[in-house]
């Protein structure tokens, strides 16, 4: 092939990729050098080609050999050396491959160059005082991101490539001398078994990692912002940072996680406990409260306090719904609602709200069709779950098992479900960490981060939680 | 199919789940919440007509309306015994009758002449009755008592579990509830107290007030503030909306008479004009028979050995000492400690009770003026001492005279003795022809000493 | 395999979830009418040998800190006896679930659910208790340790408002000694809880001083049992009879009747909260007894058995909770004689150190 004319060779490869539209080629006469360019206009630099690689090949004087371009005329670029069967890869990362007529080698220069945005601050983890920047879809920019916080030689970065069509870059990270090694071993050996055809973003791999793979609860911790993700590198976690994904997966990963905000380090620990203790009564609510009430209303009228049940008993005379069918429904009707207003542009979002809050609510109970305690329950409920927003999905389903188990069983059925739950929780085993811990099983050391917050000069020890090396974090 | 097993298997919950859903949440979807299916009685009353009992249940209307106040009705039911009557009174009602949240339980004076406890028995076993249900009695039919009682709320804002509970913690200041009856009733002694309330009719009502007024000059104005407020609001409402209501209840029960049958009625004759007054007496039982009432000042007799009982007043006439001339000075105690001691001299029990209170004046008299109270003359003289001394030692020994007249124990001696000195006590007893009188042989002693608060 | 130890912490609160078992609802009323007030010292009395049973086991892990119960019972008496242990744990486990089921039931059908809602608790109660026994000891254990301490604050509730209530001591010593020990007898079967230690004797990892751990929430449970016995009878004394659940009625007993307004859905919870860790524990003692006994049969099988064996006799024997209760005052105690005493104190034995030569340290 090497006494091939740089044309045929052009077709050759053009054919391989099925004579795409964006597949891009030029040839250049020099004397009787002859040089073919081969790229993907989609995802190479332009400019970049024109001023760094053309431009001086066309302008040199010397002779246009691969040694020449390789230590000379092209030496400030990222130059490799390929063989033919590697220019199908090389093109697909990005690079622009040279031809030289009459050689069997080639030369690949990385001039990738996606559409990426600036690390800005992500919609569901906004701080009021702290760090703004958030990850976004590049690889290159979530690494450094995380290099910055991690100016470490030990912060390892292990590249894997996941997925035979979409070729997904994946990168494991983690600290050497803190994370467990054999942890470490064991999430590469899982990313490694996966064939899949694609790779879309980082929850695609969540189902592979998660030691029981068909729970309702996730086992793998979600972040969007490089300093959660230091601060859980810092513990022993392993990050796994996904090419095209701003969400970067941490393992292992425990209940209580979702719980901590990164506000609260950034804040007096005084005031982060206090937060914590209302997110945790407000998701315990969140769950419960809708059931209970249901409970309450159809088989335990009698342990009402008086007045309570007064007021209930008024509101609720005349409506045409029997409570269950009433509580379900107005749980739909938000449930609608939120959808809509997820998936409406802003602008119609100001529009369903009010609709939905204004109209729906007020409305409803004016026309007697549904009863105020009922709303305020649904709808504190409803609200409640956003306190903690990364387990809002497994808490709507809590939801709506523990209304039909409050419904249906009474209060023997809502903490028959408590405990069921419960046992079900202790028994996931994340990578060896207990999935209530600090408190089921209680470990003593991590309940200075656990609801009540210690001030972060009293913390000397890593969580003891997770498996790590080095147990000691303040001297 | 195959598959559907294998999730199963592998989940078995999944499957308890849809049993629930299958089996459980369809019925439970379409049952009405209970409050629909069940009756919220506030109050129950007990009566006795002939050999029937009939049972009144103070019953919470629900009503869609914003203003969450509690529309009362009364349903009656008969039957051959207490649990009988409730549940006919389920029928009227139409919904199964829950005991749950009846703060109250009213029987009348009429049934006591007999043993109560084979009446109440019921309601102090039932489980959905809450323990702490308060027993109160009156002379009038409980029926025409609840009946009054609905009308309480609307005449003044007062809930009739709110006037009880005042008279409870303020008043009587005992328990007074079922369960109280029933210690008191399997106890050694098979004596108790418990609260009694008044029903006064239109013209009936002044009086009863000029009565009650004249009683307290009598006993040189020693009635509890509180007692003549709450009863003087009751009085001042008039009978304008007792009308209201009565309307209400008639209307109900000509709903229910058609379908009422042998179930019962609920009656509204002619007490529409009639008011509960509350007159701070006790009635005092003995093996479940009512033996005597105390009035307030006897029942004061009895508080004053009660730690519990303070804020109240104490007036004391004819005071002279170096700041007063022939004054009348009311004090409140403040605070109180009641120490109680039990011996035996020469094989004779003594019941010695040391109270020491701490008073504050309140408001004084001299002559025909006013004396401004100044804090800062909280100074007792021996001769207030004294007087108030006096005063009250004369109040607990009246009151002793009832208790020794009918033999009811009520003021915890026996247990006292019980505890601190059994084997004597007991040879004591044993010595008396009646062991049950023995508070006639027994000595008291009741030392009190007065200090400024 | 996966670890299945639970941590002396955890053993402990079983030890003191065991120890509310049956005993907060009911009993007090029940022994207060054969022992009158003195009830508290026949549950003070069988709390003390209950200890001593403790004791046994605290020697016997520190003999066989690793072995199970069924090598140590062949290892001392052969096969055919340590099976025969067994089956009579088993019976003995299978009853205790009966009866806190029944005592439960009673209480719920009486003052929280108003109908019958038999296949509704049936429904509520066996899934998880199954669920509980089919994911093991270790999570069971963890989810009493989330919980304890709610129970806890449940139980104290209950405690202070009884407390601030209370106007009184009880009457003390008016039972004649054959009275005493007849009801104490009566009413062995709900003691004696501590043979499940035993069980589970090899999962409890416990390093040298943590048997303290046990001792203190053992200690804590029985605090607990007594506290509420001597509160319900100060409170109620000559009325205890009528009250036939301790806990609810120790709260609802005020006198300010409206200061407090209903309490007692904390006792209600407390006790639904308990019920479902109690019967998860017997339940588990049963299957544990179950998997010894035909080894080659697992868990699940023990959790199917189970549930059979327990429906049946709960229809048929049991149905009302009335029989239920006869049963234990009449044949079950001489079943807890054996389970209580007599194979605690053949562990004894077990237990006691072999004798070594008497060895002399030289003085000089």
């Amino acid at each position: 092939m090497s006494f091939l004319k740089v044309e045929t060779k052009i077709q050759k490869i053009k054919n391989a990729f099925h004579s795409s539209s964006d597949f891009a080629s030029r040839v250049l006469s020099k004397g009787k050098d002859r040089l073919g360019f081969i790229y993907l206009k989609s995802i190479t630099d332009g400019q970049l080609f024109a001023e760094t690689i053309y431009k001086p090949i066309a302008l040199t004087e010397k002779p246009l050999n691969i040694t020449s371009l390789q230590e000379d005329i092209l030496k400030s670029n990222d130059i490799t050396e390929i063989k033919e069967d590697e220019i199908v890869d090389n093109i697909i990362k990005g690079a622009i491959i040279i031809i030289i007529e009459g050689e069997s080698r080639f030369i690949a220069v990385d001039l990738l160059k996606y559409p990426s945005r600036i690390p800005s601050e992500p919609p569901t983890s906004p701080v009021i005082m702290g760090p703004r920047e958030g990850f976004t879809e590049d690889l290159k920019t979530n690494m450094s991101l995380m290099r910055r916080r991690l100016a470490s030689k030990d912060l390892v970065m292990k590249q894997l490539k996941i997925g035979s069509y979409s070729n997904t870059k994946v990168v494991i990270t983690y600290l050497h001398g803190i994370a467990d090694e054999k942890m470490v071993k064991k999430v590469e050996k899982r990313l490694k078994e996966i064939d899949i055809d694609g790779i879309l973003d980082s929850y695609y791999l969540v189902g592979f990692l998660q030691e029981d793979e068909n729970s309702m609860f996730r086992q793998v911790g979600m972040a969007e912002k490089p300093d959660i993700v230091a601060s859980k590198l810092l513990e022993g976690k392993v990050g796994i940072i996904v090419d095209n994904s701003p969400i970067v997966l941490t393992v292992p990963f425990i209940l209580f996680e979702d719980l901590q905000n990164s506000n609260d380090y950034y804040t007096n620990h005084h005031y982060s406990s206090f937060i914590r203790a209302i997110r945790l009564i407000g998701i315990i609510m969140a769950i419960i409260s809708s059931g209970l009430y249901l409970a309450l209303q159809l088989y335990h009228y009698n342990i009402l306090p008086l007045n309570f049940l007064i007021t209930i008993a008024d509101t609720t005379q005349g409506l045409p719904f029997t409570p269950f069918i009433e509580i379900v429904f107005i749980f739909f009707l938000f449930q609608i609602l939120y959808e809509v207003s997820l998936r409406l542009p802003s602008y119609l979002g100001l529009a369903t709200s009010v609709v939905g809050a204004l109209i729906l609510g007020d409305t409803g109970v004016k026309a007697g069709l549904i009863s105020p305690p009922g709303v305020i329950i649904v709808a504190v409920s409803k609200i409640a779950l956003y306190l903690v927003p990364q387990q809002s999905s497994q808490v709507t389903l809590l939801q709506v098992i523990f209304i039909i188990l409050g419904g249906s069983l009474g209060m023997l059925g809502v903490v028959g479900g408590l405990v069921y739950f419960t046992n079900y929780l202790n028994k996931i085993d994340s990578y060896g960490s207990p999935y209530l811990a600090p408190y089921s099983p209680r470990i003593k050391n991590d309940l200075q981060d656990g609801v009540f917050k210690e001030n972060i000069a009293d913390i000397h020890l890593r969580p003891e939680s997770f498996h790590n090396k080095n147990k000691v974090r303040l001297k | 199919m195959k598959k559907i097993i294998n999730r199963f298997k592998k989940n078995p919950m999944l499957l308890v789940f849809l049993v629930i859903l299958v089996f459980f949440a369809p019925f439970a979807l379409f049952s009405p919440g209970e409050s629909t299916r069940c009756s919220i009685v506030t109050a129950v009353g007990v009566d006795k007509l002939g050999e029937e009992y009939e049972v009144s249940l103070l019953t919470f209307i629900p009503t869609a309306n914003q203003t969450y106040l509690e529309t009362n009705s009364v349903v009656t039911g008969k039957g051959k015994s207490v649990a009988e009557a409730i549940s006919n009174a389920g029928l009227t009602l139409g919904k199964k009758v829950c005991l749950s949240h009846a703060k109250t339980t009213v029987i009348s004076t009429k049934l006591m002449q007999d043993d109560i406890a084979k009446d109440i028995d019921y309601l102090g076993r039932v489980a959905s009755l809450s323990e702490n249900t308060i027993l109160i009695c009156t002379d009038n039919p409980a029926k025409e008592f609840l009946l009054a009682a609905q009308t309480l709320e609307k005449d003044i804002g007062l809930k009739l579990e709110e006037l009880i509970s005042y008279n409870v913690d303020n008043v009587y200041v005992t328990d007074t509830s079922v369960e109280a009856f029933f210690k008191g009733y399997y106890s050694q002694t098979g004596s108790s107290i418990i609260g009694y309330l008044k029903l006064a009719s239109g013209e009936g009502e002044e009086k009863s007030q000029a009565d009650s007024s004249q009683g307290g000059n009598q006993s040189g104005g020693g009635q509890s503030g509180g007692n003549q407020n709450s009863g003087g609001q009751g009085e001042e409402s008039g009978g304008e909306s007792g009308i209201d209501a009565q309307d209400e209840v008639s209307g109900y029960s000509s709903s229910q008479a058609s379908s009422g049958g042998s179930s019962g009625s609920s009656s509204q004759s002619g007490n529409s004009d009639k008011k509960v007054l509350n007159s701070g007496e006790v009635v005092l039982i003995k093996n479940g028979i009512m033996v005597d009432k105390l009035s307030t000042e006897q029942l004061h007799g009895i508080n004053i050995i009660n730690g519990n009982a303070i804020d109240r007043t104490i007036t004391i006439e004819n005071v002279t000492d170096e700041s007063y001339q022939d004054a009348m000075l009311t004090y409140t105690v403040k605070n109180k400690r009641v120490k109680i001691t039990t011996k035996f001299e020469n094989g004779h029990p003594i019941f010695r009770i040391d109270v020491i209170l701490g008073l504050e004046l309140v408001e004084g008299k001299e002559g025909e003026t006013n004396i401004r109270t100044n804090t800062e003359l909280s100074d007792i003289s021996e001769e207030v001492a004294g007087k108030v001394e006096q005063f009250l030692k004369s109040r607990f020994q009246d009151t002793l005279k009832v208790l020794r007249k009918n033999k009811t124990d009520v003021i915890g001696v026996t247990q006292k003795f019980e505890r601190e000195n059994k084997k004597e006590f007991r040879k004591f007893l044993r010595s008396l022809d009646d062991p049950d009188d023995f508070l006639n042989f027994m000595n008291f002693e009741l030392v009190i000493k007065v200090q400024p608060d | 395999m996966k670890d299945t130890t639970i941590s002396a912490r955890q053993a402990g609160m079983i030890c003191a979830v065991l120890v509310l078992a049956n005993k907060i609802f009911l009993l007090p009323s029940l022994i207060y009418e054969g022992a009158k007030s003195d009830g508290f010292f026949v549950a003070l009395m069988l709390f003390i040998v209950d200890l001593f049973v403790l004791t046994t086991f605290f020697m016997l892990k520190a003999k066989y800190p690793n072995n199970t119960l069924n090598y140590i019972l062949e290892k001392h008496i052969g096969k055919f006896f340590s099976k025969l242990i067994y089956i009579v744990l088993m019976f003995f486990f299978l009853f205790k679930v009966l009866l806190t089921y029944s005592v439960v039931y009673a209480y719920l059908k009486g003052q929280v659910y108003q109908d019958e809602f038999a296949l509704l608790a049936l429904i509520s109660v066996i899934p998880v208790v199954n669920h509980a026994v089919v994911t093991g000891l270790r999570s069971f254990s963890r989810t009493i340790e989330l919980y304890f301490y709610a129970i806890s604050a449940g139980v104290l509730i209950c405690l202070a408002v009884a407390l601030v209530n209370n106007q009184g001591m009880p009457y003390f010593f008016n039972t004649s000694v054959p009275e005493f020990f007849n009801s104490a007898f009566k009413h062995i079967f709900t003691f004696g809880d501590y043979i499940f230690l035993f069980l589970i004797i090899d999962k409890i990892k416990m390093e040298k001083k943590e048997g303290k751990q046990i001792l203190k929430f053992a200690g804590i449970g029985i605090f607990f049992v007594l506290s509420i016995f001597f509160l319900f009878y100060s409170i109620y004394q000559i009325t205890a009879f009528m009250h036939n659940n301790a806990l609810t009625d120790i709260l609802s007993a005020s006198n300010q009747s409206n200061s407090v307004g209903r309490l007692d859905v904390i006792a209600m919870l407390t006790i639904m909260f308990l019920s479902y860790f109690q019967l998860s524990i017997f339940a588990f003692g049963f299957s544990e007894a179950f998997c010894n006994v035909f080894h080659k049969l697992n868990r699940a099988y023990s959790v199917a058995v189970f549930d059979v064996i327990f429906l049946i006799v709960y229809v048929i024997l049991v149905g009302r909770y009335e029989n239920m209760l006869l049963y234990t005052r009449s044949w079950l105690p001489y079943l807890a004689l054996v389970t209580n005493y007599l194979i605690p104190l053949m562990i004894f034995f077990m237990a006691l150190p072999k004798k070594k030569g008497v060895k002399y340290e030289k003085n000089y």
